[in-house]
């Protein structure tokens, strides 16, 4: 609380000033709206956050007081404010606005072009759209916003990664993420310390999250091969543009000031049940339980013997009666359910964003310059995060024909204890915590009294007496606390991303630009593992606590060259020629020396402290790539354009032998509105086509083929130093091709009722062949793994996007949008003949994840029940069905079928409500850790047949220990009768019925396992699930100051917001947990399958914006 | 002014960024790889391959061998649990992965041997030889876990240059295996007795070598050593029968010609010699791992008190509350009944300073005690008592000594000081009833003292040695509690699955071994 207070003191300082102001005088001011062709009816007025609309004949009449200033805006027009003076009457001309329909987007190489001349898709989000709900980085603002855009955020707050995904997954190897350039200019993505995404146990985060949406301008994505085709071979995914914020176009100074604060809550946990502890019927006698299922010793306090659960992880005991038992941490408490006993395990994160923007502009230069401090924390405990921005942009027009460019981005990052990965208690089954348990007894009890780690029954302890001996404690609970609260992290890093831009015009159609840019990161990483075992008790490198010092530096230096022709050739066709060069060099330095064997003194943490002599390593990445590249572009009377592009890349992560590619593109935009004459509720239509080739590469030395060499050190005194050199795994080839996407696209633009209503419809077909493989192959073949060219994949699919202003009143407005994407993904073949390719084997192939030739890509397989020549389910001595161990079959495709948005934005007078939704339809994924709660007794699914309320049937055990069932109170030989019971219906092994009554505990177990058929009979079809949901993402809810008021405030508009983020689920597959719980990384198949990262948050917030 | 800054940006782009077809080539190589090596260095990279298994380590104990080889062998005893016989998928797959990356680097040895000169293969034969032998010795480990393994195609992706397509591996037949293994075994024997070495080899080859420094006399002992361990495993199956008694016959009368590990001076190990190298070990954190997996088990504990075992002292510690008396945990007991003993610090633990904490335990490849209990089993089936009772009885002493002096390595001193051994003591021990060789009435008795003695020996350090021996004799006779949760595994297991990443990738291959390959399948020797 004292936090939330003093992140919003400012805010509520200056709401208290808002509030007392509030008298003013008003006058009636009337007047005629007009245009070329006459009086404008509907056009609306607005004033202070009130308004009206003009009648049929234009005329309007307003209430105003002298100062204030009237806006006059209608589709279609520029917008025209006017300031009351002494006048009554105010006659106003609004002139047509054509910019709309000759809107400029950024496109390749940072080049602006109009939107109309373009061949294919592109989506442009505005910085509003971006810092609307105060995302803590730009992507996970672009949900739902972009047609075919496929956003996926790591759970776990601010700090964890987020994958972004354009038209399907173009490739089985790589990420998806497109290439992001920032003002023209390459940024790195991948994490300095997280090449893999997820480093160690803690959530790492990709490069992107670095970017501060305050100062982001506009967000442009290019999703096919020709908008892409000038990056050719780091443009497989796609590419997205981001123009920062600039000071031009500010009148004088001009200052924007933006705070925020938002809190993230744990959310979307799965259903517990809160019915019964620990143990399991006693009639399984699993447990060697006593007649009640409690644990068969007792336990003297206070000389009283007391009852304990057993030591388990299943969940299917004795019911909560609340009477005393005694819990693990030697606390004799009523037997209940701990109902939110997860809660001690997690934080509520608090985050807040202050921003300051002072932005001037003078004939001759124009200059913004921010500054950016955010806090943010992970719901992980311990998590908390501080980032400062610096943002310089600014433009010196030097001469008539000459300016330069200059931007400065400065990113210092102060990253403590990323979140830690809670895969242990979502996927292990000693972790799963028991109803009766809670996370604060762990907080209690993970650390002796003189701050070491736990100790377990009789082992060695400075502390004998804290030593934890009842039952039932959870040892990798334990160790989660003790490794979240003890093992210490932190990066601090500062990023510069840099660049000048000379523009020289040479002659009056010659234009040469000149870049040269850098995006420079460095770091260092302090890890501090706390003392575990007391060193007096020996040195362990595991136990006696370490301490590393990490510095890493990534750099990108990136140059440019651009020559640009216009020529108009007759006056209704105009042409020009581009031709460039650029090249780029990224270098990346790690080392790190970390303690050997242990601290010296229990944690004393430094280098100086290690017990054996400190272990160093360091590593060197190279990467040189170039390209030359040349354009034409040709218009026909401003509504047929042609654009052909080609571009030729040399790469160092290829074998020199043959490291040139080349990449052609061609586009044409058809602006037929322009070119025929429409009926007029058409105000606009274009109709686009497109090809284009992009590509990938691999790695820096992924190709290479060499030896790993090494030493071992001197081993023998009077001996030199054992020289080792092993071969690679994965295994390199040095034959590899790039992969290429071929792609076509055909669109439609289209607007309707003077702009009313915006349709825009692609269709593209994509060819993605020499797909990139680390092709798995069983290690006995002498590698895990080897790059190859495997085969083939084609995607294809529309995107669609329809707004619309349905209302638009003077004080009322609706404007909507949908956005709806459909990607069909195929595999064409594969390269070494095979029909199918195997991605991952689960759990003892339990299940696989593959790809077969002439299916989209991630078909989930797993083993079907066994069946008889009649196709009678087969039922094991057990009760419970066998799985066919030599079958498989598909369950699931991982590829959504549809993702997508829906907006509606509502004005009313000074008020804005905005609602996002997004949602994805189709695309399995197999959340096993979920089914393994299921199976360990925690979910309420669990709780199905346990009692005749719950349908339980009703049976005795005969000699042979099968149920048989019964409606007498005992068996014929007075055996006790249990009333949770299941039968499943099938054959036994010799062709009867099965008439084997089993306990319902026995059944989830058993079917919820872990383990392929060699293990147990786990139906992990089951646990195969179709994923759609349709979520609330963002609402938010604004309301700007009037004017005045602003202006006391000395401040030109004023808006405050309260919002929410990832708020709740219209509609969703798979209940108990959110749907992108399972991202635990930026590769499509580290999207199925892990609950484990960390758990789903939602978040509400609350924003103050000003301008002075 | 302005075309100054210009002509300025124009060469810092075209001379900070521009690429030069060098740079392009020179950025292709990692510059922490080498592009090509020499037969020692692979040599060495082959032998420290295996060293995550063959030195005591923390993952190898703690994921591979702390629920399997260790419980089936009551090495030590554990809290009773639902589905405690089923292997972990990590345990069998990570053991084989580790296999096959070293069978891969002995593959790229072999490879890059087969591209020296003439002259040099004829040099560095002893490179080849020696590697053969440890490569054999480990081959066994893993062919007594699964049976019929991917050998003879086994590992050449690097030396097919990364054509997949020709390196997926057909399965050999076990016994096949053993076969190859004991013929090529039997001609190095032979050969190693006139096999010259030029000195420029050795000299190197003492650095390189870091298991016998290059010494032709000790690979002797590893390698008749080795064929004595691979003999006896295949002594019970019909088709090797006689082969055993021939070979074994030839290696015991003929000591100079076919040396064996005959002392604890002879013994193959990979010492420790300083802990900051790669070669060290850290096998507390392995054994104990949360706490107690190193509790031991009742049956040992109590062969071992009743019949004054010297090495029960310099072997374990007493518990925490236990004052000065050893005990063992009850395996017949429900896990439930279990836990308050574990818990209650009274239970006998493996020596931290000879054994948990000693970081300077040595990677054991082979021991003079093993070979004898070997040899007095050979003896005892040829009819020659007398010799079988003095292997027998060398055995023991060899054992005792060899864990006194582990303690001698340790640096630890938490288990406090080790009151030595002496020679009374041993002959008490010897002599005592339940282990005096005379008073076994029978070749079945006897065969139990050896299999007690050898058991012993093996203890936590030599799991898979153990296993194999047991399910092999079926002694020392353990019972294990039925676990009722399970169809799978209600008993232990009798041989590893292979890992999913067979059946997945390699899987026309796996065909021809998929029947086979369940829990309770018998590895060929395994028929008792």
């Amino acid at each position: 609380m004292q936090k939330l207070y003093n992140y919003l003191k400012g805010s509520l300082l200056l709401m208290l000033i808002v509030v007392a102001n509030s008298a003013f005088a008003q006058t009636t001011i009337t007047g005629t709206v007009t245009d070329d062709s006459g009086p404008l009816p509907g056009v609306t007025i607005s004033v202070n956050g009130t308004g009206t609309q003009t009648l049929s004949n234009g005329k309007y009449s307003v209430a105003a007081s002298k100062g204030s200033i009237l806006k006059f805006s209608f589709i279609g027009y520029f917008t025209k404010e006017v300031k009351v003076g002494d006048q009554s009457v105010i006659d106003v001309k609004l002139s047509p606005n054509n910019a709309r329909l000759n809107e400029v987007v950024v496109t390749a190489l940072g080049i602006n072009k109009e939107k109309r001349s373009l061949g294919y898709a592109s989506t442009t989000v505005k910085a509003e759209e971006l810092t609307k709900t105060a995302a803590t980085n730009f992507a996970t603002a672009l949900y739902g916003k972009v047609p075919g855009m496929r956003i996926a955020s790591a759970p776990g707050g601010a700090t964890s990664g987020v994958s972004i995904q354009l038209r399907g997954v173009n490739s089985i190897l790589n990420t998806s993420t497109p290439l992001i350039i920032m003002d023209g200019v390459p940024i790195h993505d991948v994490d300095r310390n997280n090449p893999s995404f997820l480093n160690g146990n803690r959530i790492g985060s990709n490069g992107l999250v670095d970017l501060n949406a305050e100062d982001i301008e506009s967000v442009s994505i290019l999703k096919g091969a020709s908008a892409a085709a000038l990056y050719g071979s780091e443009a497989n995914n796609g590419v997205i543009l981001i123009t920062t914020k600039n000071g031009k176009g500010s009148k004088g100074v001009r200052v924007d000031f933006n705070a925020n604060y938002t809190q993230d809550k744990v959310a979307y946990l799965p259903d517990y049940q809160n019915v019964r502890g620990a143990g399991m019927p006693v009639q399984l006698g699993i447990y060697g339980e006593d007649a009640n299922g409690f644990n068969s010793n007792t336990y003297p306090i206070n000389g009283v013997p007391m009852r304990a659960t057993v030591q388990g992880s299943l969940n299917f005991g004795p019911l909560f009666d609340g009477k005393p038992i005694l819990s693990w941490d030697g606390v004799v408490r009523p037997y209940s359910p701990q109902k939110n006993n997860y809660d001690g395990l997690f934080q509520t994160a608090h985050n807040s964003n202050i921003n300051v923007a002072f932005s001037h502009a003078t004939e001759n230069s124009s200059t913004r310059f921010s500054l950016s401090d955010i806090n943010t924390e992970g719901v992980s405990l311990g998590s908390h995060n501080q980032k400062v921005t610096a943002n310089l942009n600014s433009n010196f027009k030097l001469s008539k024909n000459y300016s330069v460019d200059v931007l400065i981005n400065f990113i210092h990052q102060d990253i403590n204890n990323r979140p830690y990965s809670v895969n242990n208690l979502t996927q292990g089954f000693t972790g799963m915590m028991p109803r009766f348990d809670n996370g604060q007894w762990y907080l209690n009890k993970y650390k002796t009294s003189l701050g070491y780690k736990y100790v377990v029954g009789g082992n060695q302890s400075l502390t004998p007496n804290e030593n934890i001996i009842y039952p039932n404690y959870r040892t990798d609970i334990l160790d989660f606390v003790w490794n979240v609260k003890e093992n210490k992290t932190e990066e601090i890093s500062n990023r510069l991303i840099g660049s000048v831009t000379n523009n020289w015009q040479i002659v009056n159609n010659l234009n040469l630009r000149a870049r040269l840019s850098a995006d420079l990161t460095g770091g260092n990483t302090i890890n501090k593992n706390s003392t575990a075992v007391p060193t007096i008790f020996g040195f362990d490198p595991n136990t006696s606590g370490s301490f590393g010092l990490l510095s890493n530096s990534y750099n990108i230096i990136y140059g440019e060259v651009l020559l640009t022709y216009d020529k108009k050739i007759t006056s209704d066709i105009g042409m020009s020629l581009m031709g460039g060069y650029n090249a780029e060099r990224d270098f990346a330095y790690n080392t790190s020396i970390s303690t050997n064997g242990g601290l010296t003194a229990d944690n004393n943490f430094d280098i100086a402290a290690s017990y054996l002599t400190p272990t160093g390593s360091g590593s060197q990445t190279f990467l040189s790539k170039d390209a030359l590249f040349g354009t034409i572009n040709a218009n026909y009377k401003k509504y047929l354009y042609v654009q052909g592009t080609l571009r030729q890349d040399r790469t160092s992560t290829m074998n020199p032998a043959h490291n040139t590619f080349v990449y052609p593109s061609v586009n044409s935009g058809f602006v037929f509105s322009d070119a025929f004459h429409l009926p007029s509720f058409i105000s606009y239509g274009k109709l686009r086509a497109s090809w284009g080739i992009v590509g990938s590469y691999p790695i820096s030395y992924q190709a290479n083929i060499a030896y790993n060499q090494g030493t071992l050190g001197v081993q023998l005194p009077g001996t030199g130093a054992v020289l080792t050199t092993t071969t690679r795994d994965p295994f390199g080839n040095d034959a590899i091709r790039p992969e290429k996407k071929h792609e076509y696209e055909f669109g439609l633009e289209t607007k309707f009722f003077q702009n009313r209503v915006n349709l825009d419809v692609t269709y593209y077909n994509a060819r993605i062949v020499d797909q990139l493989l680390n092709l798995a192959l069983p290690q006995s073949a002498g590698a895990s793994g080897v790059l190859t060219n495997i085969g083939e994949l084609s995607n294809k699919g529309f995107e669609l996007a329809i707004s619309g202003t349905p209302i638009l009143t003077s004080k009322f407005s609706w404007e909507t949008g949908l956005n709806f994407a459909s990607n069909q993904n195929k595999v064409v073949k594969l390269s070494n003949g095979a029909s199918e390719l195997i991605h991952q084997d689960f759990d003892g192939n339990a299940a696989v994840l593959k790809s077969v030739v002439g299916q989209p890509m991630g078909d989930f397989y797993a083993h079907p029940v066994a069946t008889d020549s009649k196709g009678q389910k087969i039922v094991g001595d057990d009760g419970t069905y066998v799985l066919d161990g030599n079958k498989m079959q598909k369950y699931g495709n991982a590829m959504p079928k549809a993702v997508g948005g829906y907006y509606n934005t509502f004005n009313y007078k000074s008020f804005t409500l905005e609602l996002y939704a997004d949602f994805r339809f189709g695309g399995s994924v197999m959340p096993s850790g979920l089914h393994w709660m299921t199976g360990r007794g925690l979910t309420k699914e669990s709780l199905n047949h346990m009692d005749k309320a719950h349908g339980g049937l009703s049976y005795y055990l005969d000699g042979n220990g099968k149920g048989i069932q019964t409606s007498a109170a005992q068996g014929p030989a007075g055996q006790t009768v249990y009333n949770d019971g299941m039968l499943m219906p099938g054959v036994t092994a010799n062709g009867a019925s099965n008439t084997n009554v089993i306990s319902q505990a026995y059944y989830y177990w058993v079917v919820d396992n872990w383990g392929g058929p060699q293990y147990s009979n786990s139906d992990y079809a089951s646990y195969i699930q179709t994923n759609s949901y349709i979520k609330m993402r963002e609402i938010s809810f604004g309301y700007a100051l009037p004017t005045n008021i602003a202006k006391k405030l000395m401040a030109k508009n004023i808006k405050l917001s309260i919002f929410g983020r990832n708020l709740f689920y219209i509609y969703r597959t798979i209940k108990g947990m959110d749907a992108e719980q399972l991202t635990a990384g930026a590769m499509w198949n580290q999207q199925t399958t892990n609950l484990g990262t960390n758990p789903s948050t939602r978040t509400y917030g609350m924003m103050l914006r000003a301008s002075f | 002014m302005k075309k100054i800054f210009l002509i300025a940006a124009l060469i810092i782009v075209a001379g900070i960024t521009s690429c030069k077809k060098s740079q392009l080539a020179d950025a292709y190589v990692n510059p922490a790889t080498a592009h090509s090596t020499t037969l020692e260095k692979q040599y060495a990279g082959f032998l420290s391959s295996d060293l995550d298994y063959v030195m005591y380590r923390y993952w190898n104990y703690f994921v591979v061998l702390q629920n399997t080889a260790l419980h089936y062998t009551q090495a030590v005893g554990w809290q009773n649990a639902p589905g405690q016989y089923i292997p972990g998928a990590a345990s069998i797959t990570d053991r084989w992965n580790n296999f096959y990356t070293f069978l891969a680097q002995y593959k790229e040895f072999l490879n890059v041997y087969s591209k020296q000169s003439a002259t040099d293969q004829k040099n560095k034969r002893i490179y080849l030889i020696s590697a053969t032998i440890h490569f054999y010795d480990q081959t066994q480990k893993v062919v007594d876990l699964h049976g019929d393994i991917p050998w003879s195609q086994a590992g050449l992706l690097s030396t097919n240059g990364g054509d997949y397509s020709k390196s997926y591996a057909k399965y050999d037949d076990a016994a096949s295996i053993y076969t190859k293994m004991l013929d090529d075994l039997k001609g190095f024997a032979d050969e190693l007795n006139s096999l010259s070495v030029p000195a420029s080899v050795s000299s190197v080859m003492k650095t390189q070598d870091f298991i016998n420094n290059g010494d032709v006399m000790k690979w002797k002992k590893y390698c008749n050593s080795l064929r004595i361990k691979l003999l006896t495993r295949v002594s019970g199956v019909a088709s090797f029968q006689s082969r055993t008694s021939t070979e074994i016959a030839q290696i015991t009368s003929n000591a100079s010609t076919y040396p064996v590990v005959s002392s604890n001076d002879d013994n193959i190990l990979v010492k420790v010699y300083d802990l900051s190298t790669p070669i060290s070990s850290d096998f507390y954190s392995g054994i104990i791992g949360w706490g107690d997996n190193d509790v031991a088990s009742k049956k040992m504990i109590d062969i071992m008190n009743t019949n004054g075992d010297p090495r029960l002292r310099a072997m374990f510690q007493p518990g925490a509350k236990a004052g000065n008396t050893y005990t063992g945990l009850d395996q017949s007991l429900s896990g439930s009944d279990q836990q308050p003993l574990i818990a209650g610090g009274t239970l006998s633990r493996y020596n931290f300073s000879t054994l948990s904490k000693n970081r300077f335990l040595p990677g054991i490849l082979i021991t003079s005690a093993e070979v004898s209990f070997l040899l007095a089993e050979y003896y005892l089936n040829a009819g020659n008592d007398a010799a079988a009772k003095t292997a027998y009885e060398s055995g023991i002493s060899e054992s005792i000594d060899f864990y006194y002096w582990l303690r001698t390595l340790s640096n630890d001193g938490s288990a406090g000081p080790l009151a030595p051994t002496s020679a009374s003591e041993k002959t008490a021990y010897i002599t005592s009833n339940g282990i005096n060789w005379l008073n076994a009435a029978s070749t079945a008795d006897k065969l139990k003292l050896i299999a007690i003695q050898k058991w012993t020996n093996y203890s936590v350090l030599q799991p898979l040695e153990s296993w194999a021996e047991y399910r092999r004799t079926k002694l020392p006779a353990f019972s294990f509690v039925n676990d009722p949760s399970t169809s799978v595994l209600p008993q232990p297991p009798t041989r590893w699955i292979y890992p999913t990443n067979e059946q997945t990738y390699n899987t026309a291959n796996y065909q021809a071994v998929k029947g086979k390959d369940t829990f309770t399948t018998k590895i060929f020797w395994d028929v008792k």
